[in-house]
């Protein structure tokens, strides 16, 4: 078997590549949660989204069909996103562990 | 990171490149192929184990795909993130678990640049050898998918020749350590002696010369089989 903290820091190296990509993923995917307000018998698309404690409405003017999915997939794909960050972040912190064990004990 | 997690997800994708239509563009090699053939042998017992977070995915005929699909798209729907090589221009795809990778067989002198599939959104590195993993393809079905891969004397074969290409110590030592496993595992079984023979016997005289040089030094049998045709 090959050294195991060579894999332990082939695969640190992996992880630390994974959580640069998905930080600039995310930063360009859309925030917040996408909802129709029906104001007087219409319908009109918002963007809810956190500002600091606030919860922030927007309005998004007239969106087409094709706009509004685009809007809706990259939300979802933003917070599939957050989630896989969060357990890279895991990953990463168990790895530190595992190799500052092995070090000691080498 | 437990082996079953990685497992489940590297199944999700191929379940998605099933429902898509495109499985049947891939081959999967690499590691991973010892994990299909557990599924394959009536007694797995003794195949090599191993460790690794790369899955490979052989593209054997880029330019003749057909079928557009954003395999880039559906890798992200099961959160993989592209991740880009400035240097090589290469894209790969990184999940908490594992990494995905596009492979197409080298042409002619090869190239440094990675090859683009534009039906499928991807683009792929250009490897030497992989022409011996396309030539012999077994389909192993795992639920409602069948997956192609390598056959295990092809794919025993081939690791012992990137063996001595490797720049990397460790890694050099890991394929031979797999090409070896995989070898005495095939030799207690009589009908993959003679899928080795076969392969042995249709693959070019340089790359002949190379696995008689390697098996000579690494596993004599392989040797002994490939002198005696």
């Amino acid at each position: 078997m090959r050294s195991m903290i060579g894999i332990l820091k082939e695969e640190l190296a992996r992880l630390l590549d994974s959580e640069k990509s998905y930080k600039k993923a995310i930063k360009d995917l859309p925030k917040g949660s996408f909802h129709q307000k029906r104001i007087n018998g219409h319908d009109y698309p918002y963007l809810f989204y956190r500002r600091g404690k606030k919860i922030v409405s927007k309005y998004l003017g007239n969106l087409s069909e094709a706009d509004r999915k685009k809007l809706s997939d990259g939300i979802e794909q933003r917070k599939k996103y957050e989630g896989m960050l969060k357990e890279v972040r895991e990953n990463l912190k168990q790895l530190r562990k595992m190799i500052r064990g092995k070090k000691r004990a080498v | 990171m437990a082996k079953n997690e990685q497992f489940e997800v590297l199944v999700q994708i191929l379940r998605r490149f099933h429902n898509a239509g495109v499985l049947n563009e891939f081959f999967l090699i690499g590691s991973w192929c010892l994990y299909f053939y557990r599924f394959h042998f009536d007694q797995p017992q003794g195949l090599p184990a191993f460790r690794t977070l790369d899955v490979d995915f052989l593209v054997p005929n880029a330019k003749q795909v057909k079928k557009e699909v954003d395999v880039s798209q559906l890798l992200k729907d099961e959160g993989f993130v592209p991740t880009f090589n400035r240097s090589s221009g290469l894209i790969k795809y990184n999940h908490p678990e594992l990494q995905v990778e596009f492979l197409v067989p080298e042409l002619g002198k090869g190239r440094d640049e990675p090859v683009a599939i534009e039906s499928l959104h991807i683009n792929a590195q250009s490897l030497r050898y992989l022409n011996l993993l396309m030539d012999y393809p077994r389909i192993i079905a795992y639920e409602e998918i069948k997956i192609r891969v390598p056959e295990p004397a092809a794919f025993a074969i081939h690791k012992l020749m990137i063996s001595a290409r490797r720049g990397n110590q460790e890694k050099q030592k890991a394929d031979l350590e797999t090409s070896i496993g995989l070898l005495e595992f095939l030799y207690a079984r009589p009908e993959e002696v003679a899928r080795i023979k076969a392969v042995l016997r249709a693959i070019p005289k340089s790359w002949k010369k190379t696995i008689l040089s390697l098996s000579g030094k690494h596993f004599s049998r392989l040797k002994d089989t490939a002198e005696n045709l």
